[in-house]
């Protein structure tokens, strides 16, 4: 879809580099994974790379909400994120003015800090099972809490799927704008992680990799009168099936492009995340790239639902500093498809 | 809409379901699915599921033998909207986007993982497919592996409201004119996490739900799907379809007074209600029946109560009420669907569907309380979905009268 004047006012990010966009991007110039922990629970048979969100600087203005007394660190970095790319400026206005911002999150596996804890407790006596920890198990809890925190009543929507989704969910967005329904949107994708979600990220890695963490956040506005970067085209996912494997599924999506081709003006930002299996589909079909490349997941890990989102907010990083014109983000997610779109600025 | 299947206790497919609910009947059980002996509350809504997987053929026998509770819902109400609304080949070359709303998915696929892991942590048997197909997509994918469809697959998940918000948005697609065909719905089954969760809440009731009934203690919860396929106006006309009913619009409102409360006073549901009468161009003299959200806890059905009447001013006391819940439970994220089919079916059959259980209203209902099975003439239908972490949504639904 073209997505007229509608640009991105703002982003945000929490990675095991840090809390914000800046410390993401200082990791991604580096160019080198980051150091990541191996983990092993007792009784498995072998260690899994991890890079976790390290600790946060200090407090946020927004971190004492009585929502978010017992949410779970997906909450928080959702609404680390979200705040990021608002800022403090916009946040104080959306809470004294009319202005109806629509928020769409994507996961993956979502809050499974607390379904694990609440499932076991469930396993040893469902007559004392934790009624404060089963309604943060849900879905949209997280959604929810950023809205409560930001005081928004505009339609909010929680989208299950893997890190492709990130860029249907974008489109989505989009959509709520042109119809009137919202005057902006903030997209977040995140997750968090615990030895559930690790060992069963592990069963599908060939052990050189890293699973991470954390939340990409990009928000929606009305181009306003200084420059920011515009999203030019989402393609349509191609949903993975038995006629249409995964590298079928981004050969499609790059074809969709209207501008896939090579060009050393373009930053094409992938979703390669150092699991051989998945890294050659987007080898095999960017073959032809000779352009820039930038590849976060390698740098902080496959964050799962949020590899789409991170790579959403390094796109429009480089291309809001001047680091390029124009960025693709190609996106073959871990399980059900493959999305493709381009950024570009001017 | 043009074809509709739904799944429920009340048994598999449009026509007993229609009977059950024209009749107000209860399909409520003890549970045999897992252990609820130490549960405060022990009944709820469970699907009998049928030994033959008549309707598998498409999937290849490798998977057949791998689904889990949740998809097998889900596919069986798929097939039914599928055959009723006579697509084949035409929608298979196309790209039909689903759109699917489930609260928990797979959990029951996600507790077979956990309990193994746990047990035995250093035996990986089955436990990548259980990861497989415990993620919400794998179901949609598989609903479209079955009827050989390829388009985007997206998973709502907005905790109750998620069946209702799938068929909104799968609508607003075709009203917008970026697809002309989508399939949409909403599906859930019993797991024990979920269970346990509403139980621990004080949620369920121990007797019997009793929505909008005086002395109302609670909800049970149930299970099943609801799968509408949409199409817009022009091509069903153009290829001679049954239509069904319409959908004439989609509302959300976001409420965010506490995680799992709503505010009182329903501030969202009268939002989304009005919301989603202002994209169907119609107000409450145009609206005959609300299938409420209605589930039976003593604050959500007060201020649902409270919206309704709010919205509807004086004309509260026309509008037929009643909530579905007190014959099949709370479906969770098939909620919305599944209340959006039983809506089309009163739409096509002009009857309401009664809650019989309840015996003395609240006095908030200032509406006309269906307790009894009767016939009507219904143009429109409003139905509720409200959920945790304040998802609020609604749908109007017309039937379709072709003008000579």
């Amino acid at each position: 879809m073209s997505c007229g004047r509608i640009c991105i006012a703002g982003t945000g990010a929490v990675t095991a580099a840090g809390w914000g966009v800046e410390a993401f991007a200082a990791a991604l110039r580096t160019g080198r994974p980051l150091e990541p922990q191996p983990k092993r629970r007792r009784g498995t048979p072998r260690s899994i790379n991890t890079l976790s969100v390290p600790e946060p600087p200090g407090s946020f203005a927004w971190s004492r909400h009585p929502r978010l007394r017992r949410a779970s660190p997906l909450t928080r970095y959702a609404m680390a994120a979200a705040a990021e790319a608002l800022g403090p400026q916009r946040i104080a206005r959306l809470r004294e003015s009319p202005f109806r911002l629509g928020i769409i999150m994507t996961m993956l596996g979502g809050g499974v800090v607390y379904s694990g804890r609440f499932f076991g407790e469930v396993l040893k006596d469902p007559s004392l099972a934790s009624p404060i920890l089963f309604p943060e198990t849900v879905y949209n809890a997280h959604a929810s809490h950023v809205a409560a925190v930001l005081e928004s009543r505009a339609p909010c929507c929680t989208v299950v799927g893997d890190s492709a989704q990130f860029l249907p969910a974008l489109e989505m967005g989009l959509d709520w704008m042109l119809d009137g329904r919202v005057d902006g949107a903030l997209v977040v994708g995140g997750e968090e992680l615990d030895w559930l979600s690790t060992e069963a990220w592990g069963l599908f890695s060939d052990g050189f990799a890293a699973v991470g963490e954390g939340a990409g956040a990009v928000l929606l506005e009305w181009e306003a009168s200084s420059p920011a970067p515009r999203i030019e085209q989402i393609t349509t996912a191609e949903t993975y099936g038995p006629d249409c494997p995964p590298r079928l599924a981004l050969e499609r999506v790059r074809s969709a492009l209207e501008t896939g081709q090579s060009d050393p003006e373009t930053l094409l930002v992938d979703s390669r995340c150092g699991v051989s299996r998945r890294d050659a589909i987007e080898d095999a079909v960017w073959a032809d790239w000779s352009g820039p490349r930038l590849s976060p997941a390698r740098v902080v890990g496959d964050t799962l639902g949020a590899a789409g989102a991170l790579q959403a907010v390094a796109a429009a990083h480089w291309i809001g500093t001047g680091c390029c014109a124009r960025a693709i983000v190609s996106c073959a997610g871990q399980s059900q498809q493959a999305a493709a779109a381009e950024f570009a600025i001017g | 809409m043009t074809g509709a299947g739904i799944v429920t206790s009340l048994g598999l497919g449009w026509d007993c379901n229609e009977t059950g609910f024209r009749d107000g009947r209860v399909a409520l059980r003890e549970i045999r699915g897992f252990d609820v002996a130490r549960q405060r509350a022990k009944t709820g809504g469970e699907v009998d599921l049928p030994d033959a997987r008549f309707w598998l053929g498409r999937l290849e026998l490798r998977r057949q033998a791998r689904l889990d509770r949740a998809t097998t819902l889900l596919l069986i109400a798929g097939a039914e909207a599928w055959e009723q609304a006579g697509w084949g080949e035409a929608e298979r070359s196309a790209a039909v986007p689903v759109i699917l709303g489930s609260s928990a998915g797979a959990m029951n696929r996600g507790e077979d993982y956990y309990k193994q892991a746990v047990a035995q942590p250093g035996n990986r048997l089955g436990q990548a497919t259980r990861v497989e197909n415990y993620q919400a997509h794998a179901q949609g994918r598989a609903l479209a592996d079955l009827l050989g469809i390829r388009g985007p697959v997206t998973m709502v998940s907005n905790a109750c409201s998620s069946g209702a918000d799938a068929i909104g948005l799968a609508a607003n697609l075709v009203r917008a004119g970026a697809v002309e065909t989508v399939l949409c719905g909403g599906y859930d089954a019993l797991c024990q996490l979920v269970f346990a969760g509403f139980d621990s809440l004080q949620a369920l009731s121990p007797t019997q739900p009793r929505p909008f009934d005086v002395s109302r203690d609670g909800l049970a919860l149930g299970e099943g799907a609801g799968v509408l396929l949409l199409e817009s106006l022009e091509r069903a006309r153009r290829r001679e379809a049954v239509i069904l009913g319409l959908v004439q619009g989609y509302g959300a409102a976001l409420d965010r007074h506490h995680l799992t409360q709503p505010h009182p006073q329903g501030d969202a549901a009268l939002e989304a209600m009005e919301a989603a009468c202002r994209q169907a161009g119609v107000g409450p003299d145009d609206i005959d029946y609300i299938n409420a959200h209605g589930t039976g806890t003593p604050l959500n059905d007060a201020a649902e109560a409270r919206a309704i009447v709010r919205w509807a001013g004086p004309r509260a006391a026309q509008i037929a009420v009643s909530s579905t819940k007190a014959s099949i439970g709370h479906l969770l994220g098939a909620a919305g669907a599944v209340e959006a089919i039983v809506g089309l079916m009163s739409l096509r059959g002009q009857w309401l569907p009664p809650a019989t259980v309840v015996r003395v209203p609240d006095p908030l209902c200032e509406f006309d309380l269906v307790r009894e099975p009767r016939r009507a003439r219904i143009r429109r239908v409003l139905t509720n979905s409200f959920g945790f972490g304040g998802a609020n949504a609604s749908l109007v639904l017309g039937r379709f009268e072709e003008r000579p």
